[in-house]
């Protein structure tokens, strides 16, 4: 088979000031004509990178070292500005970003097919609508005519695909594609993807953090880890047979099984701890009157969890503030009953209830250190000596199994999980009873989105807390809640034990959430 | 904030500019001591001696009342060094707290604060100065006052959005969960996190002080003889700049490197406070 690019040994470098990073080290790869190749890795390990080096667009301030890339596409011009936009094409992550919003998609494919075509509009449009019908987009024309904002993100993404493939490439970048899309569509989106390869005779570099997808869709795979490629092969086998540790905790975190669901289900109790009762919430906005949530009522028992799912702007994020009484309510009631068996109606917030919050770096001030972070809720309370807010952050870092030297930095010199780390640390160190989780784990990759979960169950136990956990992530749901509500258009649509919820769920909405388990369990 | 203060000096552009203008300083507060001719400063005056060119003895010339030029113009960097920082310190002391509660309290307390300074702005930039300082009485001090008051709005309006911007963020709701009162957030949130946009325009805005103050005293609206500032050593002499060159030459060159000085700071800031940058 012919090899289109080849990456040998490759290292990149990045230089600020008198500070230099390795970001790729001896990185080795080669591209094969008509062939899907995954290139999967965590945030940060350096797969973007990768894309860009054989797009020669590294970012500013980065170089390649040693090593070398050779082009071989054929047709003489090998010349990476000539191939750029001619035989390679790149999708990106984020569709509305990557086209211009001031422009229509019409205008947008006469950029792109100018050259191709010299000029000859109609025969442009006449093009671009052939490609927008194969990529399922009905009525081309009126699609041309649109601006980005006026598409949703599966179309805007088919869009994308559609003006890549429209300049007939051989090599088809596809940089995280797919993440941002909703189960449904991400099936749709890939599914595409690949008919397009095998009829058109592409390869496809594929790069990703999603393991099962890669598994049903590339022929091989390349697993990247710190900027260096740590496993590499034929996808069925290197699946089946792991051969790198890193590569199988992967694997090991990304499994849904159902033990792990009935084992938390056994720690169930009737005694009510919280009780939400008719809460509404309503927006005056210049169209009129918007609803958010209308009567919400629910309880929580002790020592249980209870999973909150609902797309995004299904008034998820409002209720969970309106618990916590940071944002006002029309109407309805929190109740909380405290150890010592006392009814508290909440109109303030209160120490009883901790928070930890989505994005780990947007809920950590970045001018504090960390210590001050954690310690923050004890500076607020006010009624803690120096020596004893010591005392407790030693005991709270050991919990969620932080160094303690990182007691001493600012966020930004923490990973991802660190900082969710850190936000946990902060929400249980003046002992609340309830723990309110808002997508904690959404920002998070694979790996470290499992060791939260295990730490969040851990903690539970430990500490006697009740969680109320919410998030679009039916899978992470699932490991750690016991039951669970379903959001809709600002209504419970549905609530029960999880398991019967998954397994059977009746509402359209819910089936639509439980989507990405069933697929991956129809992968696995 | 250690590795702040070091970036900050990473930054070499700055270097300069500060420099410069701490050489100023220093050298105006020995001007007195060290000038053979410190007698000008309180006010002496040498008709005898009348106009001379640039020599030995007079670096930068003397002017119409034989008083030597570098004396007067390196000891009237003091003045306008003093409304440089002063009208801007008064403007962000006045502007910051504004839009700080503002951007906090929302509501009609944002309204009557933002529409109050939005009728400070709407004066053109040079009338509301010169008609403040002309109701005070001209002094050095109403020419700060003046500024100050003129500057203030756009202080209030950069320190509301600043908090605007950090209380929807998810640690000031994090701390809002906890009980914290709007004191603390402004101490450990607002402030630590929205205060690098106003110190990087109030240095820019340090050397348009200069340049105001030095205008509103060639006007005779600044400081009055026998105290010296640049733009009242450039009016004093105005009336023969076209046969003696020297005489408003350097002064208008002080003005010139302390105001691009100021600007250099400001842009050495941005780059390294900025948005933009890592912390």
């Amino acid at each position: 088979m012919k090899t289109l690019i080849k990456i040998k040994k490759v290292g990149v470098e990045s230089i600020f000031g008198s500070r230099k990073k390795k970001i790729l080290s001896n990185v080795s790869l080669s591209l094969k004509a008509n062939h899907s190749l995954a290139l999967i890795g965590e945030t940060g390990s350096g797969k973007t990178m990768v894309a860009r080096l054989i797009l020669d667009l590294l970012p500013g301030g980065c170089i390649k070292t040693d090593g070398s890339i050779s082009y071989s596409f054929g047709d003489g011009a090998n010349s990476i500005s000539a191939l750029r936009g001619g035989k390679i094409s790149t999708v990106f992550q984020d569709p509305a970003q990557s086209l211009n919003p001031v422009h229509t998609i019409g205008k947008q494919f006469i950029m792109v097919l100018k050259k191709h075509f010299k000029g000859d509009k109609s025969g442009i449009e006449k093009h671009a609508c052939d490609w927008l019908e194969k990529v399922g987009l009905e009525n081309g024309v009126n699609v041309l005519a649109r601006y980005p904002h006026q598409l949703s993100g599966g179309q805007l993404q088919r869009v994308m695909i559609a003006l890549a493939m429209s300049i007939s490439p051989d090599l088809f970048l596809a940089d995280e594609v797919t993440t941002g899309l909703d189960a449904r569509v991400k099936k749709e989106v890939l599914d595409l993807l690949f008919s397009l390869q095998k009829e058109y005779g592409l390869s496809v570099l594929l790069i990703t953090h999603d393991l099962y997808l890669i598994k049903k869709y590339c022929e091989s795979v390349a697993v990247i880890k710190s900027g260096t490629i740590v496993e590499s092969g034929c996808s069925q086998k290197t699946f089946n047979e792991p051969k790198s540790e890193y590569l199988r905790a992967m694997l090991r975190s990304y499994k849904f099984s159902e033990k792990i669901v009935k084992k938390t289900e056994a720690s169930k109790s009737k005694k009510v701890l919280l009780r939400v009762s008719d809460i509404k919430k309503t927006y005056n906005t210049s169209s009129g009157v918007k609803t958010i949530l209308k009567n919400i009522s629910f309880d929580l028992y002790s020592n249980e969890t209870l999973g909150v799912i609902g797309e995004s702007g299904s008034g998820k994020s409002t209720l969970a503030k309106i618990i916590l009484n940071i944002q006002e309510r029309n109407s309805g009631s929190v109740i909380i009953r405290s150890r010592n068996g006392k009814d508290i109606v909440l109109q303030a917030p209160t120490n009883k209830i901790g928070v930890v919050f989505q994005d780990s770096m947007g809920s950590l001030n970045p001018k504090m250190k960390v210590e001050k972070i954690i310690s923050e809720p004890l500076m607020i309370d006010g009624s803690f000596s120096d020596d004893a807010i010591k005392e407790k952050l030693k005991k709270i870092i050991k919990e969620v199994d932080l160094e303690p030297e990182l007691l001493r930095r600012y966020p930004r010199a923490l990973s991802g999980g660190q900082r969710q780390r850190v936000s946990i640390a902060r929400s249980i160190i003046n002992n609340p009873e309830i723990l309110i989780f808002d997508e904690p784990t959404s920002a998070l990759d694979i790996n470290v989105k499992g060791k939260i979960l295990d730490l969040l169950i851990k903690l539970k136990i430990k500490n006697k807390l009740s969680y109320l956990f919410i998030s679009h992530d039916i899978k992470a749901i699932a490991k750690i809640s016991d039951r669970l509500i379903v959001l809709g258009d600002g209504a419970i649509v549905e609530s029960g034990p999880i398991m019967k919820i998954i397994k059977n769920p009746t509402d359209m909405r819910t089936k639509e959430l439980m989507r990405d388990v069933s697929l991956n369990i129809d992968i696995n | 904030m250690k590795s702040a203060a070091n970036k900050i000096f990473i930054n070499k552009t700055i270097l300069f500019p500060v420099g410069f203008l701490l050489f100023l300083f220093f050298l105006a507060l020995c001007m007195p001591l060290i000038s053979p001719y410190s007698e000008d400063l309180k006010g002496a005056v040498h008709f005898e001696i009348g106009p001379t060119p640039p020599s030995l003895a007079h670096w930068f010339g003397t002017d119409i009342a034989g008083r030597d030029i570098f004396t007067l113009t390196a000891y009237a960097s003091l003045s306008s060094l003093r409304v440089a920082i002063g009208s801007i310190f008064i403007s962000v002391l006045i502007g910051v707290p504004l839009g700080v509660v503002a951007g906090l309290e929302k509501g009609w307390v944002d309204e009557v604060i933002m529409r109050t300074t939005d009728g400070f702005l709407a004066f053109p930039p040079l009338i509301l100065p010169i008609t403040i300082t002309a109701i005070l009485g001209p002094s050095l001090n109403n020419v700060m006052i003046g500024i100050a008051i003129s500057w203030f709005p756009w202080y209030a309006r950069i320190a509301r959005s600043q908090a605007l911007i950090i209380s929807e963020t998810d640690y000031v709701s994090v701390s809002r969960c906890f009980g914290a009162t709007k004191y603390h957030i402004i101490k450990n949130h607002i402030v630590p996190n929205g205060i690098n946009p106003v110190i990087i325009q109030a240095t820019i805005d340090a050397g348009y002080a200069i340049l105001m103050s030095s205008g509103l005293s060639f006007i005779g609206l600044g400081s009055q003889p026998p105290d010296v500032e640049w733009g009242l050593l450039i009016t004093q002499s105005r009336a023969q700049f076209l046969s003696y060159w020297w005489v408003v030459l350097f002064p208008g060159l002080f003005i010139v490197f302390s105001v691009f000085s100021f600007n250099l700071i400001g842009d050495g800031l941005r780059s390294s406070l900025g948005p933009q940058s890592k912390f």
